[in-house]
């Protein structure tokens, strides 16, 4: 008999977890449908939406992300492109037009 | 709560006449043009108490020579005028020279441009004696040893011979624009332009990124509009202008350090944009004084310059931009 009311919590147990996964996965599938406009309040439902948004991804920095040397074989990783020297702004520029604000004239 | 009101940014400007020059601030958000001029009015008028050599009264004007020779203490206004002068001295080699301020008076440059005589052939000036201006004349100049150079400044200490007189005139008024230009942009939240005699600063940002700014000596000189971005200057130096006529001779306002004697021109004009006004007109300044030299010199700094030559020909150096078309003979 306990044997048996045991086996019914367990099967009622599982029976909750599976409806939940399955909401959770409605809830993914929801929120990859609607997209980053998607605005549900429930909490379930706010991730998938974060983790689709329209932005564009932005690839990872080698430089800067610090994991090919943690997960590598112990060879050294390749040294990273050194980021390109910015160029001092001109101070002058062709005209762009418009009417001048000023007279630049010997005084 | 409604939000507050957006600036308004439809630009304004204010022009007014000073030190014998124009001079103009112009705001992007209009609401605030008088705030902003009544900055440039308080920044020039502490800039002409200290250092304005023609007004008797201004801190400059009452040092001795006794005093400075001792080392005299100078208000810090003053002493940053003064290690502004030094700095440019330095960075031109020698070409702007604070310290001519005794030779601008021997060649009769002792008042405001306004109380000289006005040169032959000008609306004001009297062409009666232009047979005097052709004939040759000959004029004591000995080579003088470099002024700046035995001026110190320590600190507020401010020490140099007796027999020296500053003329802070090549510096103070870039640096005036300068200072203008970062107080509108800092107090009043605005991008902002001022013009001082057509020594030109910018601060703060623009819709825009920047301003249209029309590059002209005289009416009659080659003219081209460039664009000026946000926080950048631009100065033009002129034998063509701030001229009088002293003995029957008209002279312009640019010594040379060398002889204390006004250059003979070889440039009209020349313009030079930079970071800021003061290292501008220290560019274009020294590129009058060094005459044929300079193009090669200015290219040598990396200057974006534009030299005007006495034919009106044009001479680009540097990352100046390349103009639409240029007057025949033209170079670049």
């Amino acid at each position: 008999m306990a044997t048996l009311e045991r086996g019914k919590r367990i099967a009622g147990w599982l029976t909750g977890l599976i409806g939940a996964g399955s909401l959770a996965v409605t809830a993914v599938l929801s929120g990859m449908l609607l997209g980053s406009t998607h605005t549900a309040s429930s909490p379930a439902s706010t991730t998938p939406s974060s983790g689709t948004s329209s932005e564009p991804s932005q690839p990872s920095n080698p430089s800067t992300d610090g994991t090919e040397g943690d997960e590598g074989d112990g060879s050294q990783s390749p040294a990273a492109p050194a980021p390109a020297p910015v160029a001092p702004q001109a101070p002058v520029a062709p005209s762009q037009g418009g009417q001048s604000s000023g007279t630049s004239s010997g005084s | 709560m409604a939000p507050p009101p957006a600036p308004e940014l439809t630009s304004a400007r204010s022009d007014w006449r000073v030190w014998s020059t124009d001079a103009a601030v112009v705001v992007e958000r209009g609401d605030v043009v008088d705030a902003a001029r009544a900055v440039a009015d308080e920044v020039i008028a502490a800039v002409g108490a200290a250092c304005d050599r023609f007004d008797p009264a201004s801190e400059l004007s009452r040092l001795s020579g006794e005093q400075t020779e001792r080392g005299v203490e100078v208000s810090p206004l003053l002493a940053d005028l003064v290690a502004t002068a030094l700095r440019v001295a330095e960075r031109t080699g020698g070409s702007v020279d604070p310290t001519l301020g005794r030779e601008l008076a021997r060649w009769g440059y002792d008042r405001d441009l306004g109380e000289l005589e006005a040169p032959a052939g000008t609306a004001e000036g009297s062409d009666a004696d232009t047979d005097a201006a052709a004939r040759p004349f000959a004029v004591s100049v000995t080579r003088r040893s470099p002024g700046w150079r035995s001026v110190r400044l320590a600190g507020r200490i401010l020490t140099m011979p007796a027999s020296l007189r500053l003329d802070l005139g090549a510096t103070a008024k870039p640096y005036a624009a300068d200072l203008v230009a970062a107080r509108v942009a800092r107090d009043l939240g605005t991008g902002v332009l001022v013009s001082l005699g057509g020594d030109i600063a910018t601060a703060g940002t623009t819709s825009a990124g920047g301003w249209e700014v029309l590059v002209q000596d005289a009416p009659a000189d080659p003219s081209q509009q460039v664009f000026l971005p946000d926080g950048s200057a631009i100065a033009t130096s002129s034998t063509q202008k701030r001229r009088w006529r002293h003995d029957g001779r008209d002279h312009q306002h640019i010594l040379d350090p060398a002889t204390g004697a006004p250059v003979v021109p070889a440039w009209r004009s020349a313009t030079v944009a930079a970071s800021d006004c003061v290292e501008a007109n220290a560019l274009s300044t020294a590129a009058i004084v060094r005459g044929r030299a300079a193009a090669p010199w200015l290219a040598g700094q990396g200057a974006a310059a534009r030299l005007v030559d006495l034919q009106g020909r044009v001479v680009a150096t540097g990352a100046w931009p390349a103009p639409d078309t240029l007057p025949d003979g033209g170079t670049r």
